[in-house]
């Protein structure tokens, strides 16, 4: 207080760059975006250095392919596998960086090593819907159907339905998702042959064009239940259990108890009051739960061939496709991110509490 | 001794009717410890249009009586005696421990409604105060057929006037969220929902304990306000006496669990008749003014558990005898229609009256 006396320095009008920087940092949402582009660089750059000091280049790859399986002498193979690759490999790392983004700003991911001139954006807009689809599907559903089972748990709290859907889930949340993949294929489809393993591969039967059918959505399913189902069972125990829990808390807040009070039917406040405050705090880990799918999909559609962005990505490792791997690491990496803002402003539709916060 | 509820009431006006009939009501929980004796014989009434405000220090079990008049104790209560009686405007007398689960909704809220003690967080943090509003008229209310529209411009403008009663911007307040209302807001609000279906009794436990003082003033003035207005019963919760002195008509003092007077709200205060009430008043400097010097009870509350034998209050109570420490009194009526449940209760109200208490 006494520093209002004189003499004292009055703050001088802050200019330009300060006051662009404040607005920015007071804007929520625009340091929300900065922070993604920002996530996404990071991931390109870091994955650019990391997938090329891994062993082995895609040239390697293919005169090892030469020598060994074909006899083709190393001299001879050499120089076919440089004929066939256009590619600079002995450009300075940085530089080729450099270019790379460069490039990227522009929307521009490069053309694939292997198939000569296809452009990596080609490839993902051909296999990432797939991969949305059959994850996205599988969350959902494992998502909704886990919030019912939980709240059911929480209701009936120590019945055996309780007991039986807990200890289910804590198990199902335990086993990873490949090992859950490979029981379905060795136990459902070769053992016992419940399924047809072999026709269920791929994303669509041959001859099915994408279209607005329902035959199509029959066979896209139906090439996608696999893996669906590998990610609702094992993702569905977490979201049981997280339901239940959340539930079981909400169900002692005071605002449950007033409702009642005020006569309320069960029904309503099992929905309204109960049911959809447990949930909020779920919806926020759907985002990370999205982020775990996806990269359980590259081993997951490996295992049941599907055609997905994930088996795309598994292959071009195999053979060292740089900008193939490159590219398909950062549109996940992107799709994630920016699912994660978007859910962040759907959030704020629902919990009303948030809203004000996001405001300023 | 004790005085059967249907013969104590206000003196100016014996006449009244009951609206609502308390009977040696029991209440225990279940913890590990043992049994906690919340609730041990109570047995009061309130009359038509009168408060009776429920006075007793922290832990004396009213809170406990309050949740069982409306049914709403946690599992880990048993009501193991005792009758709630309930009479409707047309004299139907509704016996609330035996109603089942559709008939229990329909009288909460609809015939007694109750704003709990911690009601800030009684409202649904992620529901418009519109929709709090609607919820309770839609789950009492029957919508008549294709006439939903109406029904609902009908609840817009009931709740708008609950609101105005308590002396909020309705407008505003309505399309309000509860965290963007402040505590003192929020408590009006539950009040004027608790009024939105004219209730014939409304329960208000400690309304205005978590909110700071000015707010709590004006709150007791709305509730005055509407006492003045409306014509409902209530019964007012309050460990402070001098809130129960602006607002009620009688007074129902519990210790651990039991109530131990009855009197109206002059003689509580001018002639009390027992020890704890003649305590609880000498702690209350506002009213009793300059005729003793502050002074708070000794001692503190019984183990609820393992209570003291005889009377309860006992251990803390300097007219104590042998009587006191092996046998517990009843309510014994001490005037026309007021009761106290202390052995000695002529030798306090003598020395009272002489300015002489211990
Ligand atoms: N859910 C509960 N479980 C066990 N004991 C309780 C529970 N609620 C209250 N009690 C006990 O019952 C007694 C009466 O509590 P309460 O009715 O809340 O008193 P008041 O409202 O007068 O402060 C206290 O001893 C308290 O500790
Ligand atoms: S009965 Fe005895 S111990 Fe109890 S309040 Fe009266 S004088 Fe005190
Ligand atoms: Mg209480």
């Amino acid at each position: 207080m006494a520093v209002l006396e004189q003499g004292q320095v009055v703050p001088e009008p802050q200019v330009g760059f300060l006051v662009i920087a404040k607005r920015v940092v007071r804007n929520y949402w625009l340091l929300r975006i900065l922070r993604a582009l920002f996530t996404v660089w990071l991931v390109a750059t870091l994955t650019f250095f990391l997938i090329r000091l891994m062993p082995g280049n895609p040239v390697e790859v293919y005169v090892q392919n030469l020598v060994t399986q074909q006899g083709v002498p190393y001299p001879q193979a050499l120089q076919l596998a440089a004929s066939l690759y256009n590619i600079n490999l002995d450009e300075p790392l940085w530089q080729q960086y450099f270019s790379y983004m460069g490039a990227m700003v522009h929307g521009d991911m490069g053309t694939s090593i292997i198939q000569q001139g296809v452009p990596v954006m080609q490839i993902v807009l051909t296999f990432l819907p797939w991969t949305l689809f059959s994850v996205g599907l599988g969350l959902i559903i494992s998502f909704l159907l886990g919030m019912l089972l939980g709240i059911f748990a929480a209701y009936r709290r120590e019945s055996v339905f309780d007991h039986f859907v807990t200890n289910f889930s804590s198990l199902l949340h335990a086993i990873p998702n490949y090992i859950i993949a490979i029981l379905i294929l060795v136990y459902a489809g070769v053992q016992w042959h419940i399924i047809d393993i072999t026709a269920m591969r791929g994303t669509l039967s041959p001859g099915v064009q994408p279209s607005l059918s329902l035959g199509f959505v029959k066979d896209a399913l139906y090439h996608a239940a696999l893996p669906i189902a590998t990610y609702v069972i094992t993702t569905i125990g977490g979201w049981i259990l997280a339901m239940r829990a959340s539930t079981e808390s909400t169900l002692g807040e005071d605002y449950v108890t007033v409702a009642k009070a005020r006569g309320l039917r069960e029904r309503r406040i099992a929905l309204a009051y109960v049911g959809r405050n447990a949930a909020l705090p779920l919806f926020t880990q759907l985002t990370l739960s999205l982020a775990f799918a996806v990269g359980g999909s590259i081993l997951i559609e490996t295992i049941f061939v599907y055609q997905g962005l994930g088996l795309t990505l598994q292959n071009s490792i195999n053979q060292r496709d740089y900008p193939v791997m490159q590219g398909i690491l950062v549109i996940i990496t992107a799709v994630v991110v920016f699912a994660n803002l978007i859910a962040d402003v759907l959030y704020g539709f629902i919990d009303p509490r948030v809203r004000v916060q996001g405001k300023e | 001794m004790s005085i059967p509820a249907t013969e104590t009431g206000l003196r100016e006006t014996p006449e009244r009717e009951t609206v609502l009939a308390v009977k040696d009501l029991e209440v225990g929980y279940l913890a590990k410890r043992g049994i906690v004796h919340a609730v041990r014989g109570v047995t009061f009434d309130l009359k038509e249009g009168e408060t009776v405000a429920l006075i007793g220090e922290s832990g004396s079990g009213k809170t406990t009586l309050g949740l069982a008049l409306v049914r709403l104790l946690p599992g880990s209560a048993r009501v193991t005696n005792g009758e709630i009686l309930f009479y409707t405007e047309s004299g139907e007398e509704i016996p609330v421990t035996k109603l089942n689960d559709e008939q229990l909704r329909r009288f909460r809220w609809q015939e007694c409604a109750m704003v709990f003690q911690s009601a800030l967080n009684a409202l649904n943090p992620v529901m418009r105060i519109r929709d709090h509003f609607k919820d309770t008229w839609k789950a009492h209310v029957r919508a008549n057929g294709s006439k939903g529209d109406a029904s609902e411009r009908n609840v817009t403008a009931r709740a708008m006037e609950a609101l105005r009663l308590v002396q909020l911007d309705a407008e505003r307040v309505m399309r309000a969220f509860p965290h963007e209302l402040s505590g003192g807001m929020r408590q009006r609000v539950m009040i004027a929902l608790g009024l939105l279906l004219r209730p014939r009794v409304l329960i208000l436990d400690e309304p205005t304990t978590a909110l700071d003082v000015i707010t709590q003033r004006a709150i007791i003035e709305v509730i005055r306000d509407l006492r003045k207005k409306l014509s409902f019963s209530m019964i007012f919760i309050s460990h402070d006496l001098s809130l129960a002195a602006e607002l009620a008509d009688r007074v129902v003092t519990m210790y651990a669990g039991r109530v131990v007077e009855i009197a109206d709200i002059k003689d509580a205060f001018y002639h009390p008749r027992h020890p704890y009430t003649v305590g609880l008043l000498r702690s209350v400097p506002t009213l009793v003014g300059d005729r003793q010097e502050l002074a708070s009870i000794p001692g503190s509350p019984p183990d609820m558990i393992d209570l003291p034998s005889g009377c309860k209050f006992h251990p803390r109570c300097p007219y104590a005898t042998d009587k006191c420490r092996m046998e517990e009194p009843p309510l014994i009526e001490v005037g026309p229609g007021r009761g106290s449940a202390c052995w000695h209760w002529e030798k306090v109200g003598a020395d009272w009256e002489a300015g002489t208490n211990e």
